[in-house]
């Protein structure tokens, strides 16, 4: 049901993965155009990330609320944003990608998805 | 990718067909795996008219344009794999300028219609031209389509029948189709002047008038 999204942020340069994920870590559909990514794995990680960081915004700023959350490592970048209630949407990117253009994409299919669960 | 205005995604639908219709200018966009793969389709309309058509792989960005990108997604939408098709408002004049090989020119999507659907077979009836198929039982007819007008006709499973006869037959078995039937859109057809019919208007006049007995029917409760 999510091709029309993964297939839009597959198509920016740099994006090496996609995946639409229930925030208790459970991969509801993705992909990867590089064979050696777990995506069902990766799911997994990145609700727990996705979790953490609620709780360090709750902690924190007293705001139970995280517009995106980004992991970047010499190798690559993790980029997660909510996906309606109950949902993630999360990209895997080399680690010059222009996040920026990311971002865009990310937010405009973030809401497709939200519409569509 | 093209450029346009998102308008809206359509998860719940029945026809692709009747989703060009909620179209005024610019395309529907759907996307399906293909094997390890994973595809996007554009198909370009204006005024419920396809005027163009693409196909890209996402990951190789092959594409496919024009009448054979229609043709792959026909195939995909004939075989229910189409599961949300996002809608765009675009200038679709600019875009063909700008592509000009994505451009078709019998802009048909292949699809089954249901023999009492007659609301969707009066929109291909108005602007297909083409071919349509009409299966009932044992009895198969292929007609030449020319928006709103039979310009052939001719048996293609049952007593071999062609032009005039043909179309006759069918139209005598037309209760039975609508009970039991049903019709599919396609593409080309290259008839001989044996197809040919003289008074083509007469189908679709026919198909309306059985609308308009089936509305009052069910006004009376019958």
């Amino acid at each position: 049901m999510f091709e029309n999204v993964i297939a839009d942020l597959l198509r920016v340069d740099g994006v090496k993965g996609v995946a639409i994920v229930s925030k208790d870590g459970l991969l509801i559909e993705g992909q990867a155009s590089d064979r050696t990514i777990d995506v069902e794995s990766v799911a997994a990680m990145v609700a727990t990330i996705y979790g953490t960081a609620l709780n360090v915004s709750n902690e924190v700023f007293h705001e139970e609320a995280v517009d995106m959350v980004t992991l970047e490592s010499p190798k690559g970048k993790i980029i997660t944003v909510e996906a309606g209630e109950n949902a993630v949407l999360t990209v895997l990117t080399d680690p010059k990608v222009n996040l920026g253009l990311v971002r865009i994409y990310l937010k405009r299919n973030a809401q497709k998805v939200a519409s569509m669960l | 990718m093209l450029p346009g205005k998102f308008l809206g995604v359509v998860i719940d639908f029945d026809s692709t067909r009747e989703l060009l219709t909620k179209i005024k200018k610019g395309y529907l966009k759907a996307s399906w795996r293909d094997g390890d793969s994973l595809k996007t389709g554009y198909v370009l309309v204006s005024d419920g008219a396809i005027l163009g058509a693409l196909v890209e792989d996402v990951l190789s960005r092959e594409r496919i344009e024009g009448e054979n990108a229609l043709r792959k997604i026909s195939e995909v939408s004939l075989s229910k794999r189409l599961k949300a098709v996002e809608l765009y408002e675009a200038d679709v004049t600019e875009i063909l300028r700008e592509n000009p090989s994505i451009r078709v020119e019998s802009g048909v999507i292949s699809e089954d219609i249901p023999g009492w659907d007659l609301d969707s077979l009066l929109l291909v009836l108005t602007t297909h031209r083409g071919e349509l198929r009409v299966h009932n039982g044992g009895t198969s007819w292929r007609l030449y389509l020319d928006r709103g007008v039979v310009r052939a006709a001719q048996t293609i499973r049952g007593p071999t029948q062609k032009g005039n006869d043909a179309l006759k037959n069918l139209l005598w078995e037309i209760g039975k189709v609508m009970k039991d039937g049903r019709f599919e859109t396609g593409g080309s057809w290259e008839f001989t002047k044996e197809d040919t019919v003289d008074n083509g208007g007469i189908f679709k006049e026919g198909v309306e008038l059985l609308r308009e007995k089936r509305r009052i029917d069910n006004a009376k409760g019958f």
